[in-house]
């Protein structure tokens, strides 16, 4: 049994998000390996001690701002989970709340879960961009797409390097990593968009290599891939914005 | 004015090329940026902005304003941003810059208010709504909301959703807010799909928990915070009911619209309240001149009928990134009222012009719309066919019921051999010129 911990999909639910816990979950039931999802939002606080990964979304970046002020009620808790090596993937804008502060557009500093040494700066602009990386995760190239208005500074291990980013507004690498706690800007649904890192995950998680999948939702979602990744690298080489 | 005079020139020579909507005025900008500072406007101006809907609500209060004998000047038919502004009110302007015109009727981007509006002040500004809209191009919901804040001049009087909490909040310190919203008789919220997202879930002014006791559409219906205790303001007027293919407006007035359906709802409310509170015309006169209403503008041609093999088609013109469109639109093809029925989904491309493929807003949509039992086919559609396909499955949609066509040529194949009962195709203006470009190849 895998039990995914899902923080605060009602309020951080922007770019399909909560996708990633239950395309987590549906890969790794059609495994053949139980899963449990474990919904925790503001005034509803199950233990989470027994979770094997914690999924956390993007949300507005004054919802963010409620929603860690409710986390820093299990802040110690979370720390013990990260330094133990449990999973957590935070996305879009909850990767700032993994650092040691964010700070909003009045100038106020929000002391955030210190997992990862490291600061986030909300401002007024917005910024977009595609993306192809790399990571250790998956020696295939990840996807994604970054919708911000923040800027991170940390010295911890990046999550990725860059390999095309259509706008130019992250440089070489992007995200952070500890032990198996991952922070990235990338938002939406990343394991739907990038099939094997969803298996990659999965594995790790159900502590086996996992039969290749081929059902015909996971052909579509392969295809897809494969769609959309013809398309960065020809505008990648084509050094298009 | 030199630059009235350019701006004429420019917009007249621009336009036998199809180019005087909105490049007659950046080309007059670029000389004189706040050119419109200069400019008098009529006494009475009436922008219109927000999420959706607005331009078909720009053109019902211009058609209401021009039925009640008002000469109107308008961009409605062009550039929502600060340059089709322009070109509109210079180009009826005379020399002095005075716009010869009763009455503006300006729609306005809600991100570029604060530019426009920075320079000239409107009486009235509609705020329709926010939705998640082009997520890629805007932000969310409350970063536009913020930019939107700083494009409503504190002279301007303004007409809100008072269903819509993300917009209305925006109504804060303001006096003499006019306030329009559909009621629960019209039109409610059926409970039988479930919602990808809610972002009616948290107040917008302090996140508490919100509840509600009735919704119309998405976040929008009576909502109050149960932290801050933020609630859906009275509207002054209202859609109260739905007689047939009429709507009861104030519970009295009836207007018949060109659709009935939630937005019409709503833009029907919306122009009521500019007739009555703005342009001084009664209730039953303001409903007269909204009545049957056909709306002309090329934009708003939202539904067409096409030929293919011997299928009759349906089309419904729809905004990718927006998931309210696309909902709605999915909610009423696969209405049970239709019997059984077919639907085209066409996901080529999202930008022309830049590097935008995000399809994280498919995870926005009610694709459980599909799992109807009178929806017999999806043909799912381009380039992105396989995304709408696994969005699809995943919500449940039995896979014997699916086609993808990365190929609009084969969808164009399948729509003539596959689909059973009467067929409807949406997809987005981006899109839609491939689809009538292969129906005119078809029937030729």
């Amino acid at each position: 049994m895998v039990r995914i911990g899902w923080l605060y999909g009602d309020l951080l639910s922007m770019y399909g998000n909560y996708a990633n816990a239950s395309v987590l979950a549906k890969r790794l039931e059609e495994s053949g390996c139980d899963s449990e999802v474990i919904e925790f939002t503001v005034g509803k606080h199950p233990d989470l001690s027994g979770c094997d990964i914690l999924i956390c979304g993007c949300g507005t970046e004054l919802g963010t701002l409620a929603v860690l002020d409710d986390l820093m009620s299990i802040k110690d808790q979370l720390r013990e989970m990260a330094d133990a090596g449990k999973y957590m993937l935070f996305t879009g804008t909850s990767y700032g709340m993994l650092l040691d502060s964010i700070t909003d557009l009045d100038g106020n500093a929000h002391e955030g879960l210190g997992i990862v040494s490291g600061t986030c700066v909300y401002d007024e602009k917005r910024r977009y961009s595609e993306f192809i990386m790399n990571c250790g995760l998956t020696s295939a190239k990840v996807l994604g797409c970054i919708n911000t208005s923040s800027t991170y500074k940390t010295d911890a291990t990046p999550m990725f390097s860059v390999s095309y980013d259509s706008a130019g507004i992250i440089g070489e690498s992007e995200g952070v990593q500890y032990n198996n706690v991952i922070g990235t800007e990338l938002e939406g649904p990343i394991l739907w968009r990038n099939p094997d890192l969803l298996d990659s995950l999965a594995s790790r998680l159900a502590g086996r290599k996992l039969e290749r999948n081929t059902s015909a939702w996971r052909m579509h979602v392969d295809k897809g891939y494969e769609h959309l990744l013809a398309i960065l690298e020809d505008a990648k080489a084509h050094g298009r914005k | 004015m030199l630059s009235v005079f350019l701006c004429k020139a420019a917009k007249k020579g621009l336009s036998l090329i199809g180019r005087g909507s909105s490049l007659p005025g950046a080309i007059t900008l670029k000389l004189s940026p706040n050119v419109l500072t200069k400019v008098t406007l009529p006494e009475k101006t009436i922008a219109v902005t927000g999420s959706n809907g607005k331009t078909s609500t720009t053109e019902l209060v211009r058609r209401l304003a021009e039925g009640a004998g008002f000469s109107v000047v308008s961009n409605s038919e062009g550039s929502n941003q600060i340059e089709g502004i322009t070109t509109a009110l210079l180009s009826a302007a005379d020399g002095s810059g005075r716009v010869k015109a009763d009455v503006a009727v300006l729609e306005s981007d809600e991100r570029f208010c604060q530019y426009t509006f920075s320079q000239i002040t409107p009486g009235a500004i509609i705020v329709g709504n926010l939705y998640r809209d082009q997520m890629t191009r805007n932000g969310h919901s409350e970063f536009v909301r913020k930019e939107l804040k700083k494009g409503l001049p504190a002279g301007s009087r303004l007409i809100m959703n008072a269903d819509e909490p993300v917009s209305a909040s925006l109504a804060e310190g303001r006096d003499n807010v006019i306030w329009f919203g559909v009621e629960q008789w019209a039109f409610r919220e059926s409970d039988d799909i479930e919602h990808a997202y809610d972002d009616g879930a948290f107040c917008p002014k302090c996140h508490g928990r919100m509840n509600y006791r009735y919704r119309v559409q998405s976040h929008l219906g009576a909502y109050k915070c149960t932290k801050c205790g933020y609630e859906r303001p009275t509207p002054h007027h209202a859609v109260t009911g739905i007689d047939g293919d009429h709507f009861i407006v104030d519970g009295n007035y009836r207007v018949k619209p060109e659709a009935v359906n939630v937005m019409y709802a709503y833009n029907i409310a919306a122009a009521f309240c500019a007739g009555v509170e703005i342009l001084g015309l009664t209730p039953e006169k303001t409903a007269e001149l909204l009545n049957d209403i056909q709306l002309q503008n090329e934009k708003l041609k939202r539904i067409k009928d096409y030929k293919v093999g011997d299928k009759d088609i349906t089309f419904m013109l729809c905004k990718h990134e927006n998931s309210i469109a696309y909902n709605a639109t999915f909610s009423s093809v696969t209405n049970e009222d239709h019997g059984d029925v077919s639907v085209v989904v066409i996901v080529d491309q999202l930008s022309r012009k830049y590097v935008a493929d995000d399809m994280s807003w498919l995870w926005d949509l009610d694709f459980a719309y599909f799992r109807r039992p009178n929806v017999k086919k999806v043909i799912f559609a381009g380039g992105f066919a396989d995304d709408l396909a696994s969005r699809a499955l995943f919500c449940g949609v039995d896979n014997d019921k699916i086609i993808t066509d990365s190929n609009l040529e084969d969808m164009m194949q399948d729509i003539k051999d596959s689909t059973e009962g009467k067929v409807f195709v949406t997809t987005c203006f981006t899109d839609a010129p491939k689809f009538d470009a292969l129906c005119r190849k078809e029937n030729a």
